[in-house]
């Protein structure tokens, strides 16, 4: 009965979309464990190495810059695609 | 009365809301099967930035790859069309 109430469905609303952000970045990062550890970690070894890690730094940097140009490149797609 | 539209309202709002997200995640999940084909053909060890000629690989690669899907999904209908035509 109170899930009638406006206030109740925007604060479902609100909540529901906080949980998708949420699994969204979780998405994101363990893309970006898997790909950088294939990248970054030939040997795995007793512990991370300084050069592991500052590729790791690196790596999740690049992983996120080559995101941006993805998502650029396929929504301009698709714009020329729905024409 | 307004109990009833409320419940309509929210429905409706509720049901766009899903169709939007789920659209949403559509895209998004695409967007990562590109990222992942396309960071393996262009991107060798990680560097300090993304150089010029990554970002055209990276670019092009997209690109390359939906029209490999269009080439691909148009030959199959192309398959089964002469199996039809040809049953007939």
């Amino acid at each position: 009965m109170e899930q009638n109430e406006p206030q109740n469905c925007a604060e479902t609303l609100r909540s529901m979309r906080q949980q998708i952000a949420l699994a969204n970045a979780q998405q994101m990062l363990g893309k970006i464990t898997v790909n950088c550890f294939r990248k970054c970690i030939d040997r795995p070894g007793t512990s991370l190495a300084r050069a592991e890690e500052r590729c790791l730094v690196q790596c999740m940097d690049r992983f996120m810059d080559s995101l941006k140009v993805v998502s650029l490149t396929y929504s301009k797609r698709l714009m020329r695609e729905t024409k | 009365m307004s109990d009833f539209e409320n419940l309509t309202g929210n429905d409706k709002e509720l049901q766009e809301f899903l169709m939007i997200e789920k659209q949403k995640a559509q895209v998004n999940a695409q967007i990562h099967e590109f990222n992942e084909i396309c960071w393996e053909k262009c991107i060798g060890k990680p560097s300090t930035k993304l150089d010029h000629a990554t970002e055209t690989c990276l670019s092009n690669c997209v690109d390359r790859f939906i029209d490999t899907s269009l080439l691909i999904t148009q030959r199959f209908a192309q398959m089964l069309q002469k199996q039809s035509s040809g049953g007939m």
